[in-house]
C-alpha cells in the first residue's frame, strides 16, 4: 500500500508538471505575435509506476520536454520559394532600372536615329545649304551622344551591380557565421537533452534570410545542419561557416570564390543570383545589341558617304569614326568624324547640286542593314525585348509572392500561436494545478488526523 | 476574445498590387456556411473570395454582345470579366480548389470565344475605340489581363512542378526517376502485360 508521502509525491509532480505546461502556454501568448515563433506544447508522459504486490502504483507525471511545432516540409518549401522571390526581385529591379534608359524621350536612340535621317532627307531638298548641312552633323552628333549615354548607363548600372554582389555576399557571411553558431547553441543543448526550440527558431529565419539573398540546400542530420549552395558549395557545417570571398576577374566583374573556387556561374537563385543574371546575361545582352546597331548604322552610313562626293567635289570621307571591328563597345565609343559641314557628301557626282547620295544615305532608313532589319525596327525590337523581360520577370514574381503567401499562411496554421487555443490550455492547465494542490490540502488533513490520532485516542 | 465578423469583404488589388482604398471595396453579407483554415488569431484568415455565380457573368455577357451595344463597351466589360475569372482562378490554383480550377477554366474559354467576337467586330472601320480616352481605357484593361495570364501561366508551372514531384512519390520506392506514364501508355502496358501472360 503506498504512502500518504508517496501520494504527496505523485500530486506534487501534478503541480511541477502543470506549472511547466502553464510556462509553455505563457511562453507561447507572450510570443504571438514575435516573427518565424513556432509554438511550442509541453510532451507530459507518466512517470514510471511502483509495483507494490499484487498492486501496481502510479506515481505522477513527468514533462518530458517542450516541443516546438513546425513543418519541416513547409520550411523547405517556403526557403525555396523565398529564393525564388528574391531571383526575382533583384531582377525586376534590375532590369526595371536598364528599361528606364530605353522609354521614349527627346534623347533616346529611337529618337537620335530618326532625327538623323529627317535631318538628311532635309538636307536631299537643297544640298549645298550649309544650314541643313550643319543640321545633319548636329544630328549625327546627338545620334552617337545618345548611344554614348545609354552605353554609359548601362556601364554604371554594371559597376552598381558589381558593389551589390559585393554587399550580399557580406551579409551572406555574416548569416552563415550566424547560423553555424546557432548550430553549436543548438547541440549544446540538446546533448543534455534540453529543448532548443527557440534557437531552431532563430536559425530558421537566417536559413530564410539567407535563402532571399542564395540558393540554400539544406541538409539535417541528428542535432545539427549542413547548408551548402544549390550546386553543393558549403556554406555552414556543423559550427563552422565557410566563408565567400569577391575578387575582380579580367572583365572587371566581382566575381565570387569559395575556397579558392570561382562558382559564380553556378548561383542561379536568391538576390545574389538575380543580380548576377541581370549583370552576366540581360545588360551585356542589351549591351551587345546597342553596339550592334551603333557599329551597323556607322558603317552603313560611312559606306554612303565615301561612296559620294562633298561640297568641293571631292570623294567623301566617314561620317562616323569606325567601329571596332568586333562591335563590342561601339555604342560606347561612336562619335562624329568631320566638324567641317561641306565635307557631307550629299553629291553622287561631284556636283553641288546633286542629292544623289544624301537620298542614298536617307534610304538607308528603311534598308535591312542591321541583323536584316532596318535601324529603327531593330531598335523597336530591343525597346521591346526588355519591356517583355520586365513585364514577364514582373509576372513570375507576383506568382511568387502568392505562392509565398499561401506557404507562410499554411505555416502559420502549423506553427502560429493561437491565442484562443492557449487560453483554454491555460485553463486546462489552471484547473489540472488547482485539483493537484487540492490533493495536498487533503492529504495535509489526513496527515493532520494521523498526527493527532494518538492525541484523539488518549 | 471577441472577433468581429460582421461584413465578409472582398479586397481588391489594383495594377501595381496596392490595395485599393476602403470606399473601393464591396462589402457582402458573410454567408451562413464557411469553410475557413484553421484560425490563426494573430491573423485572422482571409475567407475564400466570392466569385459571381457563373450563369450571372455569362448573362451581362451576353446582353453585352448580342444587345449590339458600342464593342469597346462589350470589349471593356469582357476585359473585366476575364480579370475576375483570372484572379479566381488564381486563388483556386493556391488553394488546390480543382472544382474551381475547373470553373474559371470553363468561364475564361467562353471569355476568351465572346471577346474573339466582339475583336472582330472592333477591328471593322469605323468601329475602333473614337476616343482617346476609351482607347487608353482598352489598353490598360488589354495589359491587366495580359499581366494576370502572365502571372496564371507561372503559377500553373509551378503547380505542374508540384504534382510532378508528388507523381514521383506516389510511383514508389520501385520507380525510377522518369516520368510517370500517361493513363493511355498505362492501359497499353498492362494489355501488352495480360497478353504475354495467356501466351505463357
Amino acid at each position: 500500500m503506498s504512502s500518504l508521502n508517496a501520494t504527496l509525491a505523485t500530486a506534487l509532480s501534478g503541480l511541477i508538471a502543470d506549472q511547466g505546461a502553464l510556462e509553455a502556454t505563457s511562453n507561447n501568448v507572450a510570443n504571438a505575435n514575435t516573427p518565424g515563433y513556432s509554438r511550442e506544447v509541453p510532451v507530459l508522459v507518466a512517470s514510471d509506476p511502483v509495483v507494490d504486490d499484487p498492486l501496481t502504483l502510479g506515481t505522477g507525471v513527468t514533462l518530458q520536454s517542450i516541443q516546438s511545432i513546425t513543418d519541416p516540409i513547409l520550411e523547405s518549401q517556403i526557403q525555396q520559394e523565398t529564393q525564388s522571390q528574391g531571383q526575382l526581385s533583384s531582377l525586376v529591379s534590375a532590369l526595371s532600372q536598364t528599361q528606364v534608359n530605353f522609354t521614349s524621350s527627346t534623347g533616346d536612340i529611337g529618337t537620335a536615329i530618326t532625327n538623323f535621317f529627317n535631318s538628311v532627307n532635309q538636307l536631299s531638298t537643297s544640298p549645298a545649304d550649309l544650314s541643313l548641312r550643319q543640321g545633319v552633323l548636329t544630328a549625327a552628333d546627338n545620334l552617337a551622344t545618345a548611344f554614348n549615354t545609354t552605353a554609359n548607363n548601362l556601364t554604371a548600372q554594371t559597376t552598381s551591380l558589381n558593389q551589390s554582389v559585393v554587399q550580399t555576399v557580406g551579409q551572406i557571411n555574416q548569416l552563415t557565421s550566424q547560423i553555424a553558431q546557432l548550430n553549436g547553441q543548438i547541440a549544446s543543448l540538446e546533448n543534455v537533452g534540453e529543448s532548443a526550440g527557440t534557437f531552431i527558431d532563430q536559425r530558421t529565419q537566417a536559413i530564410d534570410q539567407l535563402s532571399s539573398l542564395v540558393d540554400v540546400s539544406v541538409i539535417q542530420s541528428n542535432n545539427t545542419l549542413t547548408l551548402t549552395t544549390a550546386s553543393g558549395t558549403a556554406l555552414v557545417a556543423g559550427q563552422q561557416s565557410f566563408q565567400l570571398t569577391t575578387q575582380p576577374v579580367a572583365s572587371g566583374a566581382q566575381d565570387i570564390f569559395a575556397q579558392g573556387n570561382d562558382i559564380t556561374s553556378t548561383i542561379v537563385s536568391g538576390q545574389l543570383g538575380g543580380v548576377l543574371q541581370a549583370r552576366d546575361q540581360q545588360i551585356p545582352s542589351i549591351q551587345n545589341q546597342l553596339d550592334t546597331l551603333a557599329a551597323g548604322l556607322a558603317n552603313a552610313v560611312n559606306g554612303v558617304q565615301t561612296a559620294g562626293y562633298d561640297l568641293n567635289g571631292n570623294l567623301g570621307t566617314d561620317l562616323f569614326n569606325p567601329p571596332p571591328a568586333n562591335v563590342t563597345g561601339a555604342a560606347a565609343s561612336l562619335s562624329v568624324a568631320i566638324t567641317d559641314p561641306s565635307l557631307i557628301a550629299a553629291s553622287s557626282d561631284g556636283t553641288s547640286g546633286s542629292n544623289g547620295n544624301a537620298d542614298a544615305m536617307y534610304a538607308l532608313n528603311s534598308q535591312p542593314i542591321i541583323d536584316g532589319q532596318n535601324p529603327t525596327d531593330y531598335y523597336s525590337g530591343t525597346v521591346f525585348n526588355i519591356g517583355n523581360a520586365v513585364s514577364n520577370a514582373t509576372a513570375e514574381q507576383n506568382a511568387s509572392s502568392l505562392v509565398l503567401q499561401q506557404l507562410n499562411d499554411q505555416n502559420s496554421a502549423v506553427s502560429g500561436v493561437s491565442l484562443d487555443e492557449e487560453a483554454a490550455n491555460m485553463i486546462q492547465y489552471q484547473q489540472a494545478y488547482a485539483a493537484s494542490a487540492q490533493v495536498i490540502t487533503s492529504i495535509n488533513d489526513m496527515l493532520y488526523d494521523v498526527v493527532n490520532m494518538n492525541t484523539l485516542t488518549t | 476574445m471577441l472577433i468581429k465578423r460582421t461584413a465578409l469583404r472582398i479586397k481588391k488589388t489594383d495594377l501595381n498590387g496596392n490595395r485599393m482604398k476602403a470606399s473601393e471595396t464591396t462589402t457582402q453579407p458573410l454567408p451562413q456556411a464557411m469553410t475557413l483554415p484553421r484560425t490563426n488569431s494573430t491573423s485572422w484568415p482571409e475567407p475564400p473570395a466570392q466569385s459571381l455565380p457563373e450563369d450571372d457573368r455569362l448573362g451581362s455577357r451576353d446582353s453585352a454582345v448580342s444587345a449590339g451595344v458600342d464593342p469597346v463597351r462589350a470589349c471593356l466589360t469582357l476585359l473585366g470579366e476575364l480579370e475576375v475569372s483570372l484572379e479566381n482562378s488564381q486563388k483556386a490554383l493556391l488553394a488546390r480548389d480543382v472544382a474551381g480550377i475547373e470553373r474559371e477554366t470553363g468561364a475564361q474559354r467562353r471569355l476568351q470565344q465572346a471577346l474573339r467576337e466582339v475583336c472582330t467586330k472592333l477591328s471593322t472601320p469605323g468601329r475602333t475605340p473614337s476616343q482617346p480616352r476609351e482607347a487608353s481605357k482598352l489598353r490598360a484593361a488589354q495589359l491587366r489581363v495580359l499581366h494576370l495570364g502572365r502571372v496564371q501561366m507561372t503559377l500553373l508551372e509551378k503547380a505542374r512542378r508540384s504534382l510532378r514531384v508528388c507523381a514521383h512519390l506516389l510511383a514508389g520506392p520501385g520507380a525510377n526517376y522518369s516520368a510517370p506514364l500517361s493513363a493511355a501508355a498505362w492501359m497499353m502496358a498492362s494489355e501488352m502485360t495480360a497478353s504475354r501472360r495467356k501466351e505463357i
